[in-house]
Parts: C-alpha cells; structure tokens; sequence
C-alpha cells in the first residue's frame, strides 16, 4: 500500500488544506463547509466499520465534525498539512470515548453557527445505496450470499467457510472474490462504473 | 489528483468492514483512504453491503449444494444400517455388563472439536440474569434503570441505547459497561463488543471484570480465535469465581493448543 499511499495526497492538495485551514481559523464559514463536505463520508466510513451500528455512527460523526470546527476555529492545528491526521484522531478518540464509558461526550456549549452535517441531499443519497446495495445482494446467488455473510457479518476466514459448507477453500476464494466486485460495481452505480472497473482489472493483474 | 488505483481497498476493505483486521493495518488504511476518494467509494459500496446483509441475514445451512435423490436414497439406507449396528452393539454391551456388573464400562470421552468452525459453536450465547427489582431505589440513574429493563425483557437494542446513556463518572457505569458489551454480543456487533468488554477488563478488578473476561472468551469462540478464548477462560478460572466452572467446561472442549489459522 506504501507505494499507492506516496502519490495518494499531491502537493497541490497539501496546499488546499493549508490554505483550508487558515481560512477556518479566520472565521471563513465557506471554508467550514468545505471542510465537511471532504471529511464528513471518510469519517463516517471509519466510524461505520469500527463500530458496525451506522445509527451510532450517524451521531458520532456530527461529534467529530463539530469538535474538529470548533478546534480549527481556535487555530489548534499548528501544522495544517496534518489536516487529515488530526481528523482521524478525533474521530478515533471519538469512537473510543464511547466505547470505553458507553456515553456519548457532548460539548457543553455549542457554536451556534456551525454547518449542518446532517443535510437532506447526505440522507438521501445514504438511502439510495441502501437500495442498490439490498438489489446487489438480491442479485447474488444464494451460495454466494452465504459467503459474503460468513465474511463481512461473521469475520470467518474462506478456510473456515469452506469447510463449514463443505466446499473447497479456492472455491469459496475464488467465489467471494467475484460477488465482492459484483455488488461493489452495483452499489456504485453507473457514477462510479469507470472507477470500478478499473479497480477490477488492477486487482486481476 | 489522486493516482491510487484502489488496490489498497481491494486488499484490505473486506477485513476492515469484517472487523478482523489488525489494528495497525486498519490505521495505515484509514490514513490512505481518507485522502482517497477510489479507495473510499469502494469502502462505503462494501459496508453498504455489509448493512444489507445484516439487516436481511439468510439461514446457512451445513450443506449447500442440493444432492441428486439417489444420493439422498444411499445416504439414508446407510443411515439406517448405522443406527442397526450401533443399536446392535449397544444391545451386546448391554448384555455382556448384565451378565458382568463388576466390570466398569469405558469411559466416556469429552468430544473435543477438531475444526475451527467447531469452535465457533462452543461459545455461550446466553445472557447474563440480571433482576430489575435489584436496582437500588432513588440514587439509581433513569437510564440504567430503563437499559436494565430493557434487557430483562431481551430487547439488546434497547437496552444498548439506553446505557450509551449511562454517564461515565456513574456509579452504574461500569455495570452499564458491561451488559452493553454483552448486548452488542448478543446483536452479533463482535468488533464493538470486544472493544467495550476490553474496556471493563481494563479497568482492573471489579466485580463486572470475571463477567467482562467470559464474555470476552465467548467473542474469541464466535471467531474461531481458539487462543484469544483460552487466554481469557484461563483468567476467569483463575478468579474463581461464578463463571469458573462454565469456563472450566469450555476449556476443557476447546483442542489442544496450537497456532492458529
């Protein structure tokens, strides 16, 4: 991963964050936007994979985003090309806070000008992966629909799948690999088609 | 602009939506896929996924593929003719210890699972009895007594959002702690289970720990972690307290200790 991580972040979004954060830091609303609207689904993302509850992860998010603005505001982040690890460890703090205590920590007082990081148009677009993603299953043979659970719900290795449904451990490999790329390419939709494809055939080589 | 190709999501998004990668990976992903839109819109399809499956999750049967009818027919002609021997010879022991009383029979062997998936199915999915009437009177906070309630009664999703709500600094927290890891079990939510578990194990001794540690075990048995549950049923034994004959038992089910898969 270390090579595709080197060009992951280019100069010239390093220069966007800088220039980002100073922009908060000058009290520039336009910019807190900004902010959310390039943070808010790599936060979610994170906070839905390590708690496996979406609903938690929907309340986390507003936590984090407000407490990064509200840190950013206060001109807390002295080196602004770390804009991105400083996100995460809130969000991870975050997330271990609640863990740890069971209780979610809710800033005393609020700014009462923040942006809404719960917009409609978010809620919307959430429901509409829903959608595809239960047509993506639905369209999986049920042999494969077996697999992919006993992966992403249950964490069971192929070897262990496989032996559980007394199949050869490539086979179930070999299965897993192809309903993952499936639904993937579904849920992504036609937007996404180019992306996806892609990916597929880096991943064959 | 981003020159990933989303292979870093390809290799590793599967596990980190599964929960079951290493923690420093999971790191090194999400500082990769934060900055990665290719990587990200894969990550979000896959848990999208993963929330559809889980809300409409289908029975797995131990054999999938549908056998022809002959093979149905041979396999219960064999079966009969097992259940005759066995009866059989169940019929001549039983005659040879009439005829012999003083001889002892042999001795029953604990069956011990040869198969991680075998594993998986020691894990005690039961939950811990909890009396609502034990709540004390007026010091007792409104959402642990409603959390309580709602666990008495089996509903582990309400019960969950009702002691997130426990505060921290509480009398009741580390109790809420507890029977909202062993909830989040329940609900098959094991990554965030093992965590908030992890979490009243780590605050040393208390009377929730040997409960927490047993728990813990089971979390490892669910995922065929052999080593993680013998590691923690071995500190419950060692407590020597309630749950130490019930993970005397597991142990002694658990195979002989290996590495792992």
């Amino acid at each position: 991963m270390n090579s595709e991580r080197q060009g992951s972040l280019s100069q010239e979004e390093t220069q966007q964050s800088e220039r980002m954060v100073r922009a908060i830091a000058d009290g520039d609303r336009d910019a807190e936007w900004d902010f959310v609207q390039r943070y808010l689904r790599p936060v979610r993302g994170m906070l839905v994979a390590r708690s496996r509850n979406p609903d938690l992860a929907a309340d986390l998010q507003q936590d984090v985003m407000i407490e990064a603005i509200c840190a950013l505001r206060r001109g807390q982040l002295h080196d602004p090309a770390k804009l991105t690890a400083f996100v995460l460890a809130i969000a991870r703090n975050t997330l271990n806070n609640y863990l740890r205590t069971s209780s979610r920590t809710v800033a005393l007082e609020l700014p009462d000008d923040l942006p809404d990081v719960n917009s409609e148009s978010d809620r919307l677009e959430e429901q509409e992966w829903e959608g595809r993603a239960l047509k993506a299953i639905s369209s999986l043979e049920p042999l494969d629909r077996n697999i992919l659970q006993l992966t992403l719900i249950d964490g069971l290795k192929p070897g262990v799948i496989a032996e559980r449904l007394h199949l050869n451990p490539d086979v179930v490999r070999q299965r897993k690999l192809r309903a993952t790329r499936r639904v993937i390419e579904l849920v992504q939709g036609p937007s996404q088609k180019g992306i996806s494809s892609h990916i597929v055939t880096e991943g064959a080589k | 602009m981003s020159h990933c190709t989303g292979a870093p999501a390809e290799q590793l998004a599967e596990q980190y939506v599964a929960g079951t990668l290493p923690d420093s990976e999971s790191r090194a992903f999400e500082e990769h896929y934060f900055d990665c839109p290719v990587c990200l819109a894969q990550l979000q399809a896959l848990e999208a996924v993963a929330l559809q499956i889980h809300r409409n999750p289908v029975k797995i049967p131990g054999r999938v593929i549908a056998w022809p009818a002959i093979v149905g027919a041979i396999g219960a002609i064999a079966a009969l003719l097992l259940i005759a021997v066995i009866g059989y010879r169940d019929f001549a022991r039983r005659a040879a210890n009439a005829k012999n009383p003083g001889a002892s029979s042999s001795p029953v062997e604990k069956s011990k699972p040869s198969s991680t998936s075998a594993i998986s199915q020691l894990a005690d999915l039961s939950l811990p009895p909890f009396e609502v009437s034990s709540l004390r009177g007026e010091g007792v906070n409104r959402n642990f007594s409603a959390g309580m309630k709602a666990y008495a009664s089996g509903d582990c999703a309400a019960a969950v959002r009702e002691l997130a709500r426990v505060p921290a600094g509480s009398a009741d927290a580390l109790t809420a702690q507890l029977y909202s890891g062993v909830c989040q079990m329940k609900l098959n939510q094991l990554a965030a289970a093992a965590t908030i578990l992890d979490g009243v194990v780590g605050k040393g001794d208390s009377p929730q720990q040997e409960a927490a540690l047993y728990y813990r075990a089971q979390i490892a048995l669910l995922r065929s972690d052999a080593a993680g549950a013998r590691h923690n049923l071995e500190m419950v034994v060692s407590l020597h307290g309630d749950f130490e004959e019930r993970a005397r038992t597991e142990l002694s089910k658990l195979p002989a200790d290996r590495s792992e898969n």
